[in-house]
């Protein structure tokens, strides 16, 4: 099985706190692998000890090993020689709880991460930012108002904004933070839809805390309680249908 | 519980109604007795006006000198104060912590409670030692005037700039380091603009305050007649020396409505510079935006 991280003895804490403790796991390349677990169990701080953004909140303290298959290669993205932070982040995308844009146009708000990357010019990315628009089915609402403001979309429309903003990067892994725990049924369907059509281009791994979305989603599940590791199945050893609902929150 | 929710809106209306009423009586009082003098010859007195802007010839009854010099001396206050007064709010909204952070906040209150006067004291005690040690032919001039200035005005940018910052939401510097923004690049294209607002209005009182001190230049370099600033180590006018002098030594009403008139353009001048200061934040906030 190929697989898009390997994580080994990780632990983060944030001032003296524990959030994850001596957790290791191996999450397969393809489809999508999903964290579950109650709140506090340390689902987000794993997620972002895959980007390193764990590290720029107070307090932080880690330790262990995280390697992610970026460019091919398995590289361990906490060691100095091997990649940026900068680097790592444009690698691996991420997508928040909270649909985030930056107080700015649509436009700008894909094209000014594209922008600073060093040397990159301004026609691909605009022929980039109309692709990832595209992807997330924004394209067609949003073509004749790239110049609004963001914020003044609906919660679904930003948030596939967000997705639209991280694909733009052209990441290796996608990071999704509970992407729907924000949106009203209808907007979360539709990401969940995008998601899937794009769980064959990208290794994900989301945090959700909802377990029909999990199983319509993922095909391997981790579930965390107290920052530590419960259990890690597949897809593939539950059973069909109602069971497996059944099984999850168990575990849960 | 009624009762007071209308006591309270009856309160809230009243000190809106003072500051409104305040600050129309001001400037009534101003334009009634300034508005009428203003003319060229305010300005240029018996000088051809062209002659006088150009400066080859020198004005010796109008206030052109004074315009000028303070128009100088507010830039060379933000040109000396700009850079430290937004670095070092911007140091202590994002590096520093702890100890460091206290002590310097501190020191930066300090600085804003020193009253202008000390601060001209202090300039002209610095030149008198720079005289004894570096340079014997040291003299108060505009750039001494301009350095102290920006002393006493840096505190605001600091605090300014400092809480501009500090009030912008954590999650925009997540979200741009998850985009992969170096820390620079979060600066400059996140939070600097992100604050701009915040930072104009620092920069607007510090330019406020530049343009009316009279106590700092009164010690560091200006006079009542010197011509147009020279250069950097000359003496000067301002408008608020000469709005001071002319209070203190009038001789006749027309001289008096000279300095109501100096008044009245003083105000312009700061009325101006402020809409010029807004305008730019406008423009550079619409182009970072990208918005129409």
């Amino acid at each position: 099985m190929a697989l898009c991280a390997e994580i080994k003895n990780l632990s983060v804490s944030f001032h003296g706190r524990k959030a994850v403790s001596q957790v290791s796991a191996e999450l397969p390349a393809e489809g999508i692998s999903v964290l579950l677990g109650r709140s506090g169990s340390g689902k987000t701080t794993f997620l972002r000890a895959l980007n390193r953004l764990n590290e720029t909140f107070q307090g932080y303290e880690g330790s262990g090993k995280v390697c992610l298959s970026l460019g091919g290669k398995m590289k361990d993205i906490y060691s100095a020689d091997q990649l940026t932070p900068t680097d790592l982040r444009r690698k691996v995308g991420m997508v928040f709880q909270i649909p985030n844009p930056l107080p700015m146009s649509i436009r700008r708000n894909i094209m000014l991460p594209l922008q600073l990357i060093p040397g990159f010019n301004r026609s691909k990315a605009e022929d980039r930012m109309e692709t990832a628009l595209k992807t997330t089915g924004l394209w067609e609402e949003v073509k004749d108002r790239l110049d609004t403001p963001a914020n003044r979309f609906s919660g679904g429309q930003q948030q596939r904004l967000c997705l639209a903003r991280t694909l733009a990067l052209e990441p290796e892994i996608l990071l999704l933070d509970e992407p729907t725990a924000s949106l009203d049924k209808k907007s979360s369907e539709l990401i969940e839809d995008y998601l899937i059509s794009l769980k064959n281009r990208y290794s994900m791994v989301m945090v959700s805390h909802n377990i029909r979305q999990a199983l319509k989603l993922g095909s391997f599940f981790i579930f965390l309680r107290e920052g530590k590791i419960v259990t890690a199945i597949s897809k593939k050893e539950l059973p069909e249908g109602k069971e497996a609902e059944k099984i999850m929150s168990d575990l849960l | 519980m009624d009762a007071r929710i209308k006591l309270l809106r009856i309160l809230a209306w009243l000190s809106a109604f003072f500051v409104i009423c305040s600050f129309l009586m001001l400037i009534g009082f101003l334009i009634y007795h300034g508005a009428p003098v203003i003319n060229t010859s305010l300005f240029f007195g018996n000088t051809a006006p062209l002659e006088a802007i150009t400066g080859s010839r020198p004005v010796w009854d109008g206030i052109w000198p004074a315009f000028i010099g303070t128009l100088c001396l507010v830039g060379l206050t933000m040109a000396i104060s700009l850079l430290p007064g937004i670095g070092c709010g911007i140091y202590l909204a994002r590096y520093s912590e702890g100890r460091k952070k206290e002590m310097l906040s501190m020191a930066v209150d300090l600085l804003a409670s020193v009253p202008s006067i000390v601060m001209g004291l202090f300039g002209f005690v610095l030149i008198l030692f720079l005289r004894r040690t570096l340079a014997p032919d040291a003299t108060t001039c505009i750039s001494l005037a301009a350095f102290c200035l920006a002393l006493l005005v840096m505190p605001a940018l600091v605090v300014t700039t400092r809480s501009s910052i500090e009030s912008l939401p954590d999650s925009l510097v997540t979200t741009g380091i998850s985009l992969g923004f170096t820390e620079q690049q979060m600066l400059l294209h996140i939070l600097i603009p992100a604050a701009g607002k915040g930072i104009l209005g620092g920069i607007m009182l510090a330019m406020g305050r530049a343009a009316e001190d009279t106590a700092v230049i009164m010690l560091t370099g200006v006079v009542v007649n010197s011509g147009l600033p020279a250069g950097l180590g000359s003496k000067f006018e301002a408008l608020p020396f000469l709005i001071f002098y002319t209070a203190a030594q009038y001789t006749d009403q027309e001289e008096l409505l000279r300095g109501f008139g100096a008044a009245m353009v003083l105000l312009m001048l700061s009325a101006a510079l402020l809409y010029a200061a807004s305008k730019l934040q406008r423009t550079m906030e619409k182009h970072w935006k990208g918005a129409r």
